[in-house]
């Protein structure tokens, strides 16, 4: 059997499964009310929080993206391992008090701790908007991404729209059916799947013909510039973008709504636990299997951020049977991941339009389950749109993924400081989010990423907490 | 009320500054350990104690004594 033949057959058998797993949850689900729906009662357990935690933040892009940057620039990206660490630290910065008011405040959306803690609705209102402007990027780079992994795991037979359309809507099907005990579910399969996979990949080509050793010594003879110390500038870089990035991947509207969902305490500890070594297991393994595919690409100049992973799948699996049988894991899990990551987001969208933004204005007095299904219709539709645009890519704006990270560690601070500084209040909030917000905004506009190697996100967050602490110190005295 | 004691973010900014690549003197980051030029090591290592360090602040200090009481019938697992 083919890889690519194989790989078909799997995409099937897991479609179907979701469907399944999506009218099994919809008949778990007690009643239709928000909480039911977007935190799946509120009651997850420790496996199922950690690999819906692990699936949602380990998109795609970064298993596709870890070995083609180290083939391309080398070892310095082992900085994608610290950002993915820090993450994990950043969420024990809050996790433990978030988790405690969510629980005795009934939250549904970040919007509603905003709305506890500031009690200001032209702020709750800018974060939101953040938030939906995250969001609705991150959903349509999954879509793309699910389109191009389709066509290009099956070799053209799936072609780019018949990806994005077919995959969307099997996504929308067992969100609407099943909320987020089937978003969870399904994670966990996609979770599992990338584990093993990965794992079985790594033991085979780490006992293969080629040695890490060896291809360290070839870059020394070869390619110094990708196996010695990174430069300065790119130090300073690397720095800023581990704290960036870690700090704002920590406040992703769908990771919050996980911490809500945990079950107890003792469930977000085990969970938060365990997935501080998802990193190791993950991006450490991606990286080694990136150093092992550089003499592979010896000749390329640049290779194409999806080509790497790919293409030495192919290669490894026709090791053994059994190293087939990973590399299939590994490639529906690539598409599973795109798919596990847009379904979270596309959940966590769809209740800050229900919930935050139509249910705390214009349908203040609907009752509940109307509101959840208001918030279905509501991801039925953004889902079309981002479909339509995703198949017209020429339109899209892919340089607003990239402010992404800038905007969103903007909103950091209405966490960080909103559950440890008392004086904190909502007018040092909204003048510090806006700052930062004006910084991360102009830099966009004018193509600026970073300053000296510092992420320019990252210099608007320094000026949004110092604002906001400058702010809350003279209104609190 | 702090869940973890000021020292532990001490510990963390610590382990951050040894994640980065800026402290071996060049002889000494180059030389091969396991396949794996010595900076690359310590960047991995200090990853490896952050995690470690994590894990057992967690288990240590965050307290489950307020825990909050869900009905069974809530739960999914």
């Amino acid at each position: 059997m083919t890889m690519q033949s194989a790989v078909i057959a799997s995409i099937g058998i897991y479609m179907l499964l979701l469907l399944i797993l999506g009218i099994w949850a919809s008949r778990l689900r007690k009643s239709n009310s928000l909480k039911d729906f977007y935190l799946a009662g509120g009651g997850l357990g420790s496996f199922v929080l950690l690999l819906t935690l692990y699936a949602t933040q380990y998109s795609a892009n970064t298993m596709l993206v870890v070995p083609a940057e180290v083939v391309n620039k080398g070892m310095g990206m082992i900085m994608v391992l610290g950002y993915m660490t820090a993450i994990v630290v950043f969420y024990l910065a809050f996790a433990p008090q978030l988790y405690r008011v969510s629980k005795r405040e009934q939250f549904i959306t970040p919007g509603d701790w905003f709305d506890f803690r500031f009690q200001m609705p032209a702020l709750t209102l800018l974060a939101n908007i953040v938030l939906l402007v995250v969001s609705i990027n991150f959903l349509l780079a999954q879509l793309m991404a699910m389109g191009h992994i389709a066509e290009g795991i099956t070799g053209g037979q799936i072609p780019y729209w018949a990806g994005v359309v077919f995959l969307a809507v099997v996504v929308i099907l067992y969100e609407t059916l099943g909320g987020m005990q089937a978003v969870a579910w399904t994670d966990v399969i996609q979770g599992l799947m990338m584990l093993i996979g990965l794992g079985g990949l790594f033991v085979i080509v780490i006992g293969g013909d080629t040695q890490i050793t060896d291809v360290s010594e070839w870059l020394l003879e070869h390619q110094p510039e990708k196996i010695q110390v990174p430069s300065g500038e790119f130090r300073i870089y690397w720095a800023s973008t581990v704290l960036m990035v870690g700090m704002g991947a920590a406040v992703y509207p769908q990771v919050i709504q996980r911490i809500y969902a945990s079950r107890s305490i003792k469930v977000l500890k085990q969970s938060l636990g365990a997935m501080v070594f998802m990193p190791l297991v993950t991006v450490l393994i991606l990286f080694l299997l990136g150093i092992l595919s550089i003499p592979h690409f010896a000749e390329a100049e640049s290779v194409a951020s999806d080509a790497v992973l790919p293409q030495m799948l192919e290669i490894w699996s026709q090791h053994s049977p059994l190293a087939l049988v990973f590399a299939v894991m590994m490639v529906v899990g690539l598409l599973a991941a795109t798919m596990s990551t847009a379904d979270s987001v596309l959940l966590s969208l769809s209740s800050i339009v229900a919930q935050d933004i139509l249910g705390k204005s214009v349908m203040k007095t609907v009752p509940e389950e109307r509101l959840t299904t208001i918030g279905k219709l509501v991801s039925w539709l953004v889902m079309a749109s981002m479909v339509i645009w995703a198949l017209q890519p020429q339109i899209t704006l892919w340089g607003l993924i990239e402010l992404k990270m800038q905007i969103l560690v903007q909103i950091v601070p209405l966490f960080l400081l909103g559950l440890h500084d008392q004086r904190f209040d909502g007018y040092a909030a909204l003048a510090g989010l806006c700052a930062g917000l004006f910084i991360a905004l102009t830099g966009f506009f004018f193509g600026i990423k970073t300053i000296g190697g510092i992420q320019l996100g990252l210099i608007g967050f320094g000026l949004n907490m110092i604002i906001s602490i400058g702010i809350a110190n003279m209104r609190g005295r | 009320m702090k869940t973890f004691p000021s020292w532990v973010w001490l510990v963390f900014a610590s382990l951050f500054a040894l994640s980065i690549p800026w402290y071996l003197p060049p002889d000494l980051s180059m030389m091969l350990v396991a396949g794996l030029p010595l900076w690359l090591l310590s960047c991995i290592l200090a990853i490896v104690g952050m995690a470690f360090f994590s894990l057992l602040i967690i288990r240590i200090y965050w307290e489950e004594e307020d825990e909050e009481v869900i009905h069974p019938q809530q739960q999914v697992e």
